[in-house]
């Protein structure tokens, strides 16, 4: 005890001197406080209707270098994600989800269900419009999904699993709504080369406004509000992918194990 | 701007106790709470660097989601890490 | 006028909620067994937290100089009140449950335990 004490206390002593020396003692050089020369070409270009062929018409730089001009990389990690989906799904082949025992699934108390049912509401309006704002304030497709993905959780914890599966929440709906999701975020993609082949003009994949060489541009205003083209279209896919691929894991994890083996290994239970 | 820095720096030491008690903690529920305080100060620290884009992500997954997953796999194995 | 008054009582809620914070320290250091330190901390968390909050927003409804900012950091300071008004309850409620119903806290110091009369949690 007396050791770890020390650890701590040196750890803390060190830092707070660091930070010190740092910031108000100036010893390690002045800050530097500018914007930088690459941060200042995607400020300038990000909503800048005078420039059509560079800029991604949204105001919100991230969700613009995110899924306009760093494109590819997010495609991938979104791959990266869903690949490891894919593993947990593996893993779980054959295990029957449906088996339940007379009196499982009793959840916790009345108080703890009622503001449950308070929250989630609430919890859905935010994800929503993390979601749909992605474009124009801090939030996007992910950031959204992962939001929406605490519903599930705590309808586990405070109801049980059965309450999914009653309201017909099951692997298998998960899976297609995260399927749907992922093929918006395709056709998004391959839109504008659809349209371009069909039309004539070229264009190039997950394109959004129009290139020097590429005339073809997604709409940037739907009416009058600023929708910044392919943008919320991926925004929107990614909440759905992301929110229903949290729920199938969880669905997953939640299995009584112990339970599900004995009915297996049983007389007769279908898996 | 210098007290951003300050309040970054108590935010971080806040991070650094609740990371150690992680580590030496035996009990792997208490180990899965210290960390969720260390993300806790996590997202102040991403809020204060004016990335709230980060942040945003980082809360539900961190306290949320992550610390969920793991207490179905600690019910799933032993609560206790044997030396 | 309303400003002052606004501002006014928006402090005396800030104090309160300090005083509550107070209190709850003390109790947490103090109490003998878990359901009371569990007791003490949720008034640390409701009106630690629910008072300052109504009370900063009350403040910033009073601060003429915000402009029409003042509504959004009311708004959401009073919804953050709403928030931890249902949920540090419920929270509270369902640890002390999971406490008695597991056994892992022992009501040692025994006035009376109507959960345990009753035959245990159903």
């Amino acid at each position: 005890m007396r050791k770890e004490l020390i650890v701590a206390t040196s750890l803390t002593v060190t830092i707070i001197v660091l930070a010190y020396v740092i910031t108000l003692g100036s010893g390690l050089g002045p800050l530097f406080n500018g914007i930088r020369p690459l941060a200042e070409v995607y400020l300038r270009t990000t909503l800048n209707p005078s420039q059509p062929s560079f800029t991604a018409m949204s105001p919100e730089g991230v969700t613009a270098i995110v899924w306009d001009y760093r494109g590819l990389d997010t495609l991938f990690e979104t791959a990266v994600f869903y690949l490891a989906i894919i593993g947990a799904i593996a893993i779980y082949r054959g295990v029957s989800e449906k088996v339940r025992l007379n009196g499982a699934g009793v959840g916790l108390s009345m108080i703890v269900k009622v503001v449950t049912k308070v929250l989630i509401p609430i919890n859905i309006a935010i994800a929503t419009s993390i979601a749909l704002h992605g474009h124009l304030t801090p939030g996007g497709g992910f950031q959204a999904g992962a939001a929406m993905a605490v519903i599930p959780m705590i309808l586990i914890i405070a109801f049980s699993r059965y309450l999914l599966l009653d309201l017909k929440i099951s692997k298998e709906v998960a899976l297609a709504f995260r399927s749907i999701g992922l093929a918006g975020i395709a056709l998004t993609a391959f839109v504008p080369i659809l349209i371009g082949l069909l039309s004539g003009v070229n264009a190039y994949i997950m394109q959004n406004q129009l290139k020097a060489d590429a005339s073809f541009s997604l709409p940037a205003y739907l009416g009058d509000a600023l929708v910044s083209g392919s943008l919320i279209l991926y925004n929107i896919s990614e909440y759905l992918a992301v929110t229903f691929g949290f729920s199938m894991i969880f669905l997953l994890l939640s299995i009584e194990e112990d339970i599900v083996k004995e009915q297996m290994r049983g007389d007769g239970v279908e898996h | 701007m210098d007290l951003t820095y300050l309040l970054l720096a108590v935010v971080m030491v806040f991070a650094l106790i609740a990371t150690y008690l992680a580590i030496v903690e035996r009990n792997l529920v208490r180990a899965v709470v210290y960390s969720a305080v260390q993300s806790i100060a996590f997202t102040l620290a991403l809020y204060l660097f004016r990335a709230p884009d980060i942040a945003l992500v980082y809360l539900p997954i961190t306290v949320g989601i992550y610390p969920a997953a793991i207490l179905f796999l600690i019910k799933k194995t032993e609560e206790v890490e044997q030396p | 006028m309303y400003d002052y008054i606004l501002i006014t009582i928006g402090g005396f809620l800030l104090v309160v909620g300090a005083l509550c914070d107070l209190i709850a320290a003390i109790g947490m250091n103090r109490f003998p067994n878990f359901f009371v330190r569990l007791h003490a901390a949720t008034v640390g968390t409701i009106g630690g937290a629910f008072y300052p909050l109504i009370g900063a927003a009350l403040i910033a409804f009073g601060s003429e100089f915000l402009g029409n900012y003042r509504w959004f950091v009311g708004g959401a300071s009073i919804v953050a009140a709403f928030l931890v008004l249902i949920l540090a309850p419920a929270g509270s409620h369902a640890l002390a449950r999971a406490a008695h119903k597991s056994k892992t806290a022992i009501v040692h110091p025994k006035v009376v335990d109507h959960l345990e009369e009753d035959g245990g949690v159903k």
